[in-house]
C-alpha cells in the first residue's frame, strides 16, 4: 500500500516535472491567426484564381514553418468570390462573420474587390487587395483596407513610357472592352498619349459580349493609325486576335497586361506570333529573373502541377498573391493581430516580397516605385519573350 | 385547410423569421437582409408580369437606377432621406417613360425592348464614369444609420408589409382585377371600358417604383455600389425569383427571394468549387419540374380549402370530336 502511493507520489512529481517545459512553452506558445482569401474559384477567371490559391498556400506553408509571423501561424480560409461583386461580398461577409477571420486578401476582378473592401472596412478588418488594379480601391475603402498591387494609372503611366520607347509613333488608336479594365485604360492612355502629343485617331470600346471585332477592325484600315493600343481581357482579346490576324492587318499591335502569358499563348500563340504583339507584364519567366523569382518558381511550379493537375508556368497574379501573404505575416510579426495594429503596420510596411518592394503611400496604395514593368512579346513559334 | 389554419401559418411564419437575428450569426442576418431587400424587386415583377401579364427583362436597369441615384447623391452630401426620395423617383418617372413606348409592345417584342432598357442602363453606368465612377465603383455611400438587427426589421416589415397589400391587391380588390383582365384578354377589358393603356402605364410606374426602392436598400445597406451589380444576368436572376416563387404570387416571391439567396452561400459547406453552382442548378430544375405554378402555386394549393377541392368540378359537355381528315378527301 505504502509502495503504492509512493509510486504514485513519484508518477505525479515526475509528471510535473516533464510537464513544466511544457507549460513554460505554453506561455509562448504560437498564436493561430485566421486569414481569409476571397479568390474567383469558379467561374471564367478560375483559370487565375486556382493557381493563386496553390501560392497562398505555399505562402502559409513557408510562414508556419520558418516562424515568419513571428509568434503567430497562419490558417488560411479560402471563399469564392467568382470575379462578382454579389458573390465576393458574401464570401466577405462568411468569411468574417462566421469563420471570424483577422485579415483578408482578395479578391481578383476590381467590382468584386470593391465589394469585399467595404465590407472589410465596415467590420475594421485589415484588407490587401493584391490583384485588383482600379484606381483608388484602398482610398476609397478607408483606413483598414491596402492596395498591394500598382494601380491602372499607374501601370499605363508606366506603359505609355515604354511603348514611347519601343515603338516609333505618331498617332494610335485605342480600342477596349468595355469593362473596369478597359474603361479606366482608355480614360488614362488617350490622356497620357495626347499629354505626349500623340494623335488618338480612333477611340472605341467594345461591349465585353460581343465577339465580332470586325466592323471595328474595318474602322481602324480607315483611320489608319501608326500602332494599335488595346484593353481587352483574356478571352476576348483572343477573339481580337484573331480577327486582326485574319484580316491580314499589318499595323502593330500593343495589348495592356490582362491576357494572361501562356494560356493567351495556347489560344491564339500562332495569330500573336505573327503580328508580333507586344503587351506590358509584372512578370515573365526568363533567365535573367531575380534570385527571389527563381526560388519562388522553383518551390511554387511543382506544387501547382500536383494540386492543379497539369503544368501551370508562374505569372504575376500568383507571386503578388504569394506575396500579399506575406506581407501580412511581415505586418503581424511586428505588430501583433488587433486590427488597429496591423493596419498601422502595413502601413508601415518596407518589405522586399519575390516580385516588388513593397511600401505604401498616404492613401495605402503601394508605390509604384518597387515594381518592375517589362513588355513581352509573343515568338512566331508561339513563346514568349521579354523585350530588351 | 381553414382560412384560420392558413393565417396561423402566416403568423407562424413571420414569427420564424423575426427570431432569426436570436438564432443566427452576422453572417447569416446578413444574407436575410439582402433576401428581404431582393423581394421588392421580385414583388415588382410580380405587379409587372404576375398581375398585369408583361414581360419584363429589364428590372436591373430600375434597381440600377434607385441605387445610384440614392449612392451618388448620399456620396454628394445629400441628407439619405431625400437622396433615398430621388431614388425611389428617378426610375419611377423612367419606368413611367419606358411604359409609354413598351405599353403598346406584345410578346417577344416587349421583351426585347424592356431587355434593350436594361443593358442601356448597364451602359450607362459603366460609361458615365464622371458621375458614377463607372467600373471603379462608388464606395463610402452614406446609410441611414441602422445596426444590422434594426436594418433586419425594416427590411422584415416592408417586406411582409408590402407582401400583404400586394396579396390583398390581387384577390380583394377592383385594382386587382382589372390588372388581371389586361393580363387575359386585353381586348375584352378595353371593350368593358378599361383604359388599357393606362393600366399598363400604372403597372410599369409601380413596377419601376418597387425596383427602385430595391436599389435605393440595397445602396444604403452595402454603402458600394458597382455596374457589375445591375446587368441584365441580374434581371433574369429576378426573374428566376419570380418564377420558383410563382410569378403573381407575392407570397412565393418573399419566399423565394430568402430561399435562392440563401441556398447558393449555404452550399459554399460542398466546397468551393463548381460542385455547388451544379446542384444550385439542379435545385432550381426540380423545383420547376415538381412545382411548375412555383412556392406561390404550391401555397395556393395549400390554402385552398379541402372542401373545395374534393368537391367534384360540374361537368362540362365534351366537345365534338375532330375530324381526322378532310370531308371528301380520299385518305
Amino acid at each position: 500500500m505504502r509502495l503504492t502511493a509512493l509510486t504514485l507520489l513519484a508518477t505525479l512529481c515526475g509528471g510535473g516535472l516533464l510537464a513544466m517545459p511544457t507549460l513554460a512553452n505554453a506561455q509562448t506558445a504560437t498564436e493561430t491567426v485566421k486569414v481569409g482569401v476571397i479568390l474567383p474559384l469558379t467561374g471564367n477567371t478560375a483559370w487565375g484564381g486556382r493557381p493563386a490559391k496553390v501560392a497562398a498556400e505555399l505562402a502559409a506553408a513557408e510562414v508556419n514553418a520558418k516562424g515568419l509571423a513571428g509568434k503567430y501561424k497562419l490558417d488560411l480560409v479560402f471563399a469564392d468570390g467568382a470575379c462578382e461583386p454579389r458573390t465576393s461580398y458574401g464570401a466577405a461577409e462568411k468569411l468574417i462573420n462566421e469563420d471570424r477571420v483577422q485579415v483578408m486578401i482578395g479578391e481578383w476582378c476590381s467590382s468584386a474587390s470593391v465589394a469585399a473592401a467595404q465590407v472589410a472596412a465596415d467590420a475594421k478588418v485589415p484588407m490587401v487587395v493584391q490583384i485588383s488594379t482600379a484606381d483608388g480601391i484602398a482610398k476609397n475603402a478607408g483606413p483598414y483596407v491596402f492596395q498591394s498591387i500598382m494601380q491602372n494609372g499607374e501601370v499605363q503611366e508606366r506603359e505609355a513610357e515604354l511603348l514611347l520607347q519601343k515603338f516609333q509613333f505618331k498617332t494610335a488608336a485605342i480600342l477596349v472592352e468595355n469593362n473596369d479594365f478597359g474603361l479606366s485604360f482608355r480614360k488614362n492612355i488617350r490622356e497620357i498619349l495626347e499629354r505626349k502629343g500623340i494623335k488618338v485617331v480612333l477611340d472605341i470600346p467594345q461591349d465585353r459580349h460581343d465577339v465580332n471585332w470586325y466592323s471595328i477592325i474595318t474602322s481602324i484600315q480607315g483611320a489608319n493609325p501608326d500602332i494599335v493600343v488595346a484593353s481587352i481581357s483574356a478571352g476576348q482579346a483572343a477573339n481580337f486576335v484573331k480577327q486582326y490576324a485574319e484580316s491580314n492587318m499589318k499595323t502593330p499591335l500593343f495589348f495592356d497586361y490582362p491576357p494572361p502569358p501562356y494560356i493567351f499563348e495556347k489560344q491564339v500563340g500562332e495569330q500573336a506570333g505573327k503580328l508580333g504583339l507586344v503587351r506590358g507584364a509584372f512578370f515573365l519567366k526568363n533567365p535573367d529573373m531575380s534570385q527571389r523569382e527563381k526560388d519562388f518558381v522553383a518551390a511554387f511550379e511543382p506544387r501547382a502541377e500536383k494540386e492543379l493537375g497539369a503544368p501551370h508556368p508562374t505569372v504575376h497574379w500568383d507571386i503578388v498573391t504569394y506575396d500579399a501573404v506575406m506581407l501580412v505575416a511581415d505586418a503581424l510579426k511586428r505588430a501583433g493581430a488587433k486590427p488597429d495594429d496591423l493596419a498601422a503596420a502595413l502601413a508601415k510596411a518596407d518589405y522586399q516580397g519575390v516580385l516588388a518592394h513593397y511600401q505604401f503611400d498616404a492613401d495605402r496604395g503601394v508605390k509604384p516605385e518597387g515594381f518592375e514593368f517589362v513588355f513581352i512579346r509573343t515568338t512566331p513559334e508561339g513563346g514568349l519573350e521579354v523585350v530588351k | 385547410m381553414s382560412e384560420t389554419s392558413a393565417w396561423i401559418l402566416r403568423a407562424l411564419f413571420v414569427a420564424v423569421l423575426a427570431t432569426l437575428p436570436f438564432l443566427v450569426n452576422g453572417y447569416w442576418l446578413n444574407m436575410a437582409i439582402l433576401a428581404l431587400i431582393y423581394s421588392l424587386v421580385v414583388y415588382s415583377i410580380t405587379v409587372l408580369t404576375g398581375f398585369t401579364g408583361l414581360l419584363s427583362f429589364g428590372q436591373a436597369g430600375f434597381v440600377g437606377l434607385g441605387g445610384y441615384t440614392y449612392g451618388v447623391l448620399s456620396v454628394k452630401g445629400v441628407d439619405p432621406a431625400a437622396a433615398a426620395a430621388w431614388g425611389l423617383l428617378v426610375p419611377t418617372v423612367a419606368g413611367f417613360l419606358l411604359g409609354l413606348p413598351a405599353a403598346r409592345l406584345r410578346g417577344h417584342y416587349l421583351a426585347i425592348g424592356t431587355l434593350g432598357f436594361g443593358v442601356l442602363v448597364g451602359q450607362m453606368l459603366n460609361n458615365m464614369v464622371d458621375v458614377t465612377r463607372g467600373p471603379m465603383g462608388l464606395l463610402g455611400i452614406k446609410s441611414f444609420g441602422f445596426d444590422r438587427v434594426t436594418w433586419f426589421y425594416f427590411v422584415l416589415a416592408l417586406a411582409v408589409g408590402l407582401c400583404a397589400a400586394l396579396e390583398y391587391l390581387d384577390r380583394r380588390t377592383f385594382l386587382g382585377v382589372v390588372l388581371k383582365s389586361v393580363k387575359y384578354d386585353e381586348i375584352s377589358a378595353s371593350a368593358s371600358g378599361i383604359g388599357v393603356f393606362a393600366v399598363k402605364l400604372l403597372a410599369f410606374s409601380a413596377s419601376a417604383f418597387l425596383a427602385g426602392s430595391c436599389g435605393v436598400l440595397l445602396a444604403a445597406y452595402m454603402r458600394f455600389l458597382t455596374p457589375d451589380l445591375f446587368i441584365s444576368a441580374e434581371s433574369f436572376r429576378y426573374l428566376m425569383m419570380s418564377v420558383v416563387g410563382g410569378v403573381g404570387s407575392a407570397s412565393g416571391a418573399i419566399i423565394s427571394s430568402l430561399i435562392l439567396t440563401a441556398v447558393p452561400e449555404a452550399l459554399r459547406a460542398f466546397g468551393e468549387t463548381n460542385v455547388r453552382l451544379l446542384v444550385y442548378g439542379l435545385m432550381v430544375l426540380f423545383v420547376l419540374w415538381f412545382l411548375p405554378g412555383g412556392i406561390g402555386g404550391l401555397i395556393d394549393r395549400l390554402m385552398t380549402p379541402v372542401r373545395r377541392r374534393i368537391t367534384p368540378r360540374p361537368r362540362v359537355a365534351e366537345p365534338a370530336p375532330q375530324p381526322t381528315s378532310l370531308p371528301g378527301r380520299a385518305s
